[in-house]
């Protein structure tokens, strides 16, 4: 009896997630265009870096814009094992989670001693550099070329390579799944009460006994390691990596855009953000990339940042948030 | 070669140090740094394209500094009006958000105006190419000038800071500005005036720049970077700090691009805000407000 009423309480409880979760798994049986596909898949994995960076800039406030640095470590060394000893990504995705980890502490130690927009603007000059070394190191990273994926014929699982794009639909849609898993049992855990009360006053957590920087650090850590993976999976679905397009500024602001328009610090507004930002990406570049001299499309990203901060600090999910409260009260 | 290394990395560090100012400005009096100080200066360079193209083709464009630091205040006013002024004391995140998206925007809504195309402001070859000799070196007269005119500005705004009762008000404010009000300083007044100064630097910056850079929608990027690390090398809020902070990371550029290359340059200035941070916090001199 117990048992059952709990499963219930279960079921309804996490309906809503179920159920989304169904709806996104049907989209292939009904939508066909691949060109949809392909937007559904980036919206996934905009998904998933935004929840990665939402555990520190979310949970934590702590506005990194590093993102792009481990992203590229995650990318860089999946296609440079598979470029030169043919190493199935699989395998050299916990190459990537390493060397991100390890990058993260290199770029953590110094920067988290820093508050508040020292902080940023730290995190702005280490992407800055990444991208530097990236430029400079052609006879390794392939310099502004960037590196390309050899591509075969046939579906090949253990290479991630694929004729179609429904597996790779998949694998985004089910690490999206993870990252707003990790996040989900992140926030609710000891170490997410941590960043929650950083967030709130780090002078006041660190006088309860909270060791503010170590655990800012471990959020940094586990926010990299999730962007690196998100970084292999998302070079060899798109076939090559470059420094302009990864190492950039750009895909720093997108990342963060994501979870801030959603909804900073919570579990949903990522997701929400990126269902948001990439179609809204996507569409300016269709119709509006002739209009004028072109950049519409991150030109309305720059406004979505500017009026969110505004309006709705708070984000999108906050509009849902509050029909829910006043639902439960009324 | 040393010399003119020196030469070059003191010329460019003169309008860095203004840049500086205008950054230093505003955060000192609203405690905010604007992230999007660099594409302020890029306005102001295509607000001098557009003003330029009412003269004669070949005129120094320098006679436009008075309706291009109208402009910029102006647009100051706007911006401060529309956007920052929500912002101001509600904690860092909000205001790191909101200036990058200005940025952002600014810098995407510049390319949708004018195409992402390099353009050159059609000045006098004469003017563009002189240089005078100093002994065995070069120096080039557009440098010369921003320079000398940087320099000039950043005199002034002390002298308006340390002699003025506005600029009297303005510190008081940049002390604490809850007392400020009550010792009868008009606060708002001191916050606009404050950004509109703060952009006019970046706009007279950038007008003094048009006769030696490329005008592009990017242009000012690098220069954000730049003014923070030199109001941080200068300790945040420091007019003299920001002035020798900003003729430093001249020097720095100008060493590492003329000794090792232009991409280690850039490299060289992100580091040298990294290890200001970690090392000296409070800046090289101390003093400054800050708070880390």
């Amino acid at each position: 009896m117990n048992k059952s009423l709990n499963l219930s309480g279960y079921v309804k409880r996490y309906f809503p997630v179920i159920a989304f979760i169904a709806a996104c798994a049907l989209v292939p049986l009904f939508i066909k265009k691949s060109y949809i596909q392909r937007v559904f898949i980036e919206v996934f994995f905009f998904a998933a870096m935004g929840s990665a960076w939402n555990i520190l800039g979310g949970f934590a406030k702590q506005t990194s814009w590093a993102s792009p640095a481990f992203f590229c470590i995650g990318a860089y060394s999946a296609l440079l094992m598979d470029k030169n000893f043919g190493l199935s990504p699989w395998i050299s995705i916990i190459l990537g989670i390493i060397l991100a980890g390890v990058l993260a502490i290199v770029i953590g130690l110094p920067t988290l001693k820093l508050r508040g927009v020292f902080f940023s603007i730290a995190t702005i000059s280490c992407t800055s550099i990444v991208r530097q070394i990236l430029f400079n190191t052609p006879n390794l990273t392939g310099g502004a070329q960037g590196l390309t994926l050899k591509m075969s014929s046939g579906n090949d699982l253990w290479r991630l390579r694929f004729d179609s794009e429904i597996p790779f639909f998949y694998i985004s849609l089910i690490w999206m799944m993870l990252v707003v898993l990790i996040a989900a049992m992140l926030s609710k855990s000891r170490l997410g009460w941590y960043l929650k009360a950083i967030r709130e006053d780090e002078d006041a957590a660190q006088s309860l006994g909270i060791r503010t920087y170590h655990m800012k650090l471990r959020a940094f850590v586990i926010s990299a390691m999730l962007l690196a993976v998100t970084g292999a999976f998302y070079s060899f679905k798109i076939g090559y990596i470059d420094p302009n397009s990864s190492a950039s500024h750009d895909l720093a602001v997108r990342i963060a855009v994501t979870a801030i328009l959603g909804g900073m610090g919570t579990i949903w507004g990522p997701v929400l953000g990126a269902f948001i930002c990439v179609p809204m990406l996507e569409i300016s570049n269709y119709y509006l990339s002739d209009f004028g001299g072109g950049g519409a499309g991150f030109a309305i990203y720059g406004l979505a940042m500017v009026l969110v901060v505004l309006l709705r600090p708070n984000g999108i999910i906050s509009l849902f948030q509050k029909k829910k409260a006043g639902g439960a009260n009324g | 070669m040393i010399e003119q290394v020196i030469i070059n990395g003191l010329m460019i560090g003169g309008v860095y140090s203004l840049i500086a100012v205008g950054l230093t400005m505003i955060h000192g009096v609203m405690k905010i740094i604007n992230f999007a100080q660099g594409d302020f200066l890029m306005v102001g360079m295509y607000a001098t394209v557009m003003l330029y193209s009412f003269l004669q083709p070949g005129t120094a464009p320098y006679i436009l500094i008075l309706p291009v630091a109208v402009l910029m205040f102006m647009f100051g006013m706007v911006i401060f009006k529309t956007t920052i002024t929500r912002v101001i004391g509600k904690g860092d995140s909000n205001y790191i958000l909101l200036t990058l998206g200005l940025s952002y925007l600014l810098q995407n809504g510049a390319q949708l105006i004018f195409g992402p195309s390099y353009i050159s402001l059609p000045v006098s070859n004469e003017l563009k190419f002189a240089t005078i000799q100093l002994g065995e070196n070069y120096i080039s007269i557009p440098r010369l000038i921003a320079f000398a005119a940087a320099l000039t500005l950043v005199v002034i705004m002390n002298f308006f800071l340390t002699k003025t009762d506005m600029g009297r008000a303005m510190r008081s404010t940049a002390e604490n500005n809850t007392i400020a009000t009550g010792l009868g300083v008009n606060v708002k007044k001191v916050y606009i005036i404050a950004f509109g100064l703060g952009t006019v630097f970046a706009g007279i910056s950038g007008l003094l720049l048009t006769p030696i850079f490329f005008i592009y929608p990017l242009a000012g990027a690098p220069f954000s970077s730049i003014a923070m690390t030199v109001c941080v090398l200068g300790a945040l809020g420091n007019i003299k700090g920001a002035m020798v902070g900003g003729l430093l990371i001249g020097l720095v550029e100008s060493f590492v691009s003329g000794y090792v290359n232009l991409e280690m340059a850039k490299v060289a200035i992100d580091l040298t805000l990294l290890m200001v941070l970690m090392f000296k916090p409070y800046g090289l001199f101390g003093g400054g407000a800050r708070k880390a």
